[in-house]
């Protein structure tokens, strides 16, 4: 495999690895806030969201392939993957900033 | 025939508050989409076998693009907040006022009123035109309280409690289900709910407390 593609592969699942990361992160941090009952919880959920989306912004902006360099069918992918991961997380991530968190 | 299963004792589909009429809309919102989207594929589908040449001009990217983003994200994000709108008004937001504790165990609910009064009949009595509080535990395994035509299901947990908020327009019988596999007995796990006029209620709990 070319230096372009193992470059564009990894980018490829780094998107949505992060956005599951950051799922499982915020799910942890709503349910704890929720059972020990945290005084600052919404201001902690909105911050994990703006930390989650921040490497998520960070591989949409990213070009797989650097200067100079042929894209690949790969690297189209993955730069669009990333940019998928991007929506998503705004979407399904923005909730917690706004909705209840606990009953 | 189909719609036999819309109705009866155990049907969310035939709510009777207005709590279960939100998770009711719920429902049909997403059938809604549902067949939208089924038909639409259908027709496409149609075409594509009884008049190939009408879609031929369609790029394959154009297909990617309208059939896997223009279509199906604004569905989504409406579905999405359909549900979240809706089902915020579920959540029981400040004190009712009444609260009810409701406890589980294989395979049967029993079910206290404030104060200890009420009738301890295995029956969940509860007032009409208000929302109703039901405090929810278990003694043994995890069950799940729920009442299809009032409400929401939640959870029965051994060593925790949660809320779940009912409200019953008119008077009347309904049942509730326990909706969570704890045992052979689960499918029998049934409860009887008396939804009674605010004025019958008083009564029933001042006689019982006597």
């Amino acid at each position: 495999m070319s230096g372009v593609n193992q470059r564009a592969l990894v980018l490829l699942v780094a998107g949505f690895t992060v956005w599951s990361v950051g799922f499982v992160a915020l799910y942890a941090l709503q349910a704890l806030g929720c059972a020990y009952e945290w005084p600052q919880h919404r201001a902690i959920l909105i911050g994990a969201d703006v930390v989650s989306l921040l490497p998520l912004i960070w591989l949409a902006m990213m070009k797989p392939v650097r200067e100079g360099e042929p894209a690949t069918s790969l690297s189209v992918t993955a730069l669009w993957a990333n940019r998928a991961a991007l929506a998503s997380g705004v979407l399904v991530f923005l909730p917690v900033t706004f909705v209840s968190a606990c009953i | 025939m189909l719609l036999a299963g819309c109705s009866g004792e155990l049907s969310a589909l035939d709510p009777a508050g207005p709590r279960a009429a939100n998770l009711a809309t719920l429902w049909w919102i997403m059938l809604g989409g549902a067949a939208l989207l089924f038909a639409l594929v259908m027709v496409l589908f149609g075409i594509a076998y009884l008049r190939p040449g009408c879609l031929s001009r369609i790029t394959p990217m154009q297909w990617i693009v309208g059939g896997g983003l223009v279509l199906p994200i604004p569905i989504l994000v409406l579905l999405t907040g359909a549900a979240l709108v809706l089902g915020e008004q579920l959540l029981p937001k400040g004190d009712a006022p009444l609260r009810i504790e409701g406890q589980a165990r294989q395979w049967a609910w029993s079910f206290g009123y404030p104060g200890g009064a009420g009738p301890d009949d295995g029956t969940l009595h509860m007032p009409t035109g208000e929302p109703v509080d039901i405090a929810v535990t278990s003694e043994d395994v995890i069950h799940s309280f729920w009442v299809p035509r009032l409400g929401g299901k939640i959870d029965a947990i051994p060593g925790h409690v949660n809320v779940i908020r009912l409200e019953a327009d008119e008077p009347g019988i309904y049942w509730g289900q326990c909706a969570e596999y704890c045992g052979q007995g689960h499918d029998g796990m049934q409860f009887r709910v008396e939804a009674h006029a605010p004025e019958d209620f008083a009564a029933l709990m001042a006689g019982a407390a006597q």
